[in-house]
């Protein structure tokens, strides 16, 4: 079945594309009936990661990877309410249902204080709200994230290495491919 | 996000050095540099906002394919640290005015880190560089069935690109 037939399978495809952990959870109950419609999806790609791009539709999903290759086909397909959410720089506070996609205009970008000052925050957000986080970009070997000298290659490693210091998981790892990640840092 | 402007680093003596000694092809698509030969194309790139320097190598067999980092953990910790710390380089005329101090530390960091790793590919990646054993070589990822997948697609669009643009039919 190709993805686009799968996903317009909505709510049959998202439960689908939950881990046994998160079925085991709880997250997703499993009793409730949704339209079709209702289920959130970005249909048009799938990322490295391999993991499809479905919004639980009791919760908003985070979504984090490497730019290239990901992110930038994946912001085509998000709607103004799935960016920032919950900054001052997003339109919502909350988008139960929807996506949450980090997106900062370049007017604002410094280098020296992106991460603190806009990333961080918004994936503390994430956070403490209990969000879904799906990683569009899977690490498969530190060597990904850190670079020959030592340093951490760019804002989504730093994204990871923030989610390993609040030990949450993303949705779509599992528990063994996320010890994996944290024995990293 | 947004891509940095590399183009003046691939425009450097020694990038050019390197492209010649080993026949690679340039190919630029926006900001996204892509070097070419028979065997195998290198895409470099960076974000404005990062310091970092992405380095992947993309083989035409589909099953070998790593980023430069991963590549190089396979030699020697202290071969590797010989270059490292003996590389000397000064800064190279930049024609554009960085955006702020924060911008031209990112740049001058990625600048030394492009000018290290040409020095490391070109010290341990002979044999990849010259095309020989190369379907020998240990790619730790060469059997990640995701990457393959992307990178089958990507070596098709590359391939199409590159009939309808400026390379020659043998250069993959």
């Amino acid at each position: 079945m190709g993805a686009g037939a799968a996903i317009a399978k909505g709510f049959k495809m998202y439960r689908a594309a939950r881990s046994a952990d998160e079925l085991a959870e709880g997250a997703v109950r499993g009793g409730d009936e949704l339209a079709e419609d209702a289920v959130r999806s970005v249909d048009n790609f799938v990322p490295t990661s391999g993991s499809q791009l479905v919004a639980n539709p009791y919760k908003i999903t985070t979504i984090l990877g490497r730019w290239a290759g990901d992110m930038e086909h994946i912001k085509p397909s998000m709607l103004p309410e799935d960016i920032n959410v919950g900054t001052a720089l997003g339109e919502v506070a909350e988008n139960k249902g929807g996506f949450n996609f980090l997106n900062v205009p370049d007017h604002l970008y410094d280098p020296d204080t992106f991460f603190e000052l806009y990333n961080k925050p918004w994936l503390e957000g994430a956070i403490n709200r209990g969000d879904d986080i799906i990683l569009a970009t899977k690490p498969t070997n530190p060597l990904q994230l850190m670079d020959e000298f030592g340093s951490l290659k760019g804002m989504f490693a730093e994204e990871v290495q923030y989610l390993v210091q609040q030990n949450y998981k993303p949705v779509n790892l599992s528990a063994s491919e996320w010890n994996t990640i944290k024995s990293w840092f | 996000m947004k891509y940095a402007d590399i183009s003046y680093l691939l425009k450097s003596k020694e990038a050019v050095q390197f492209m010649k000694k080993y026949n690679f092809v340039h190919y630029q698509q926006e900001q996204i540099h892509y070097l070419f030969k028979k065997c195998l194309f290198i895409e470099i790139f960076a974000m404005e906002v990062e310091n970092v320097i992405y380095i992947d190598f993309y083989s035409n067999e589909a099953t070998a394919s790593s980023n430069i980092d991963v590549l190089l953990s396979n030699f020697s910790k202290a071969e590797k640290n010989k270059v490292i710390l003996n590389y000397k380089h000064s800064p190279i005329e930049y024609s554009q005015e960085d955006k702020s101090q924060g911008f031209k530390n990112a740049r001058l960091t990625r600048e030394r880190k492009f000018f290290i790793y040409l020095q490391l590919i070109t010290k341990f990646f002979e044999p990849i560089l010259q095309c020989k054993d190369f379907r020998n070589f240990d790619f730790e990822e060469s059997f990640d069935v995701h990457k393959n997948r992307v990178l089958s697609a990507k070596q098709e669009y590359l391939k199409t690109k590159k009939s309808r643009f400026l390379l020659g039919d043998d250069i993959l």
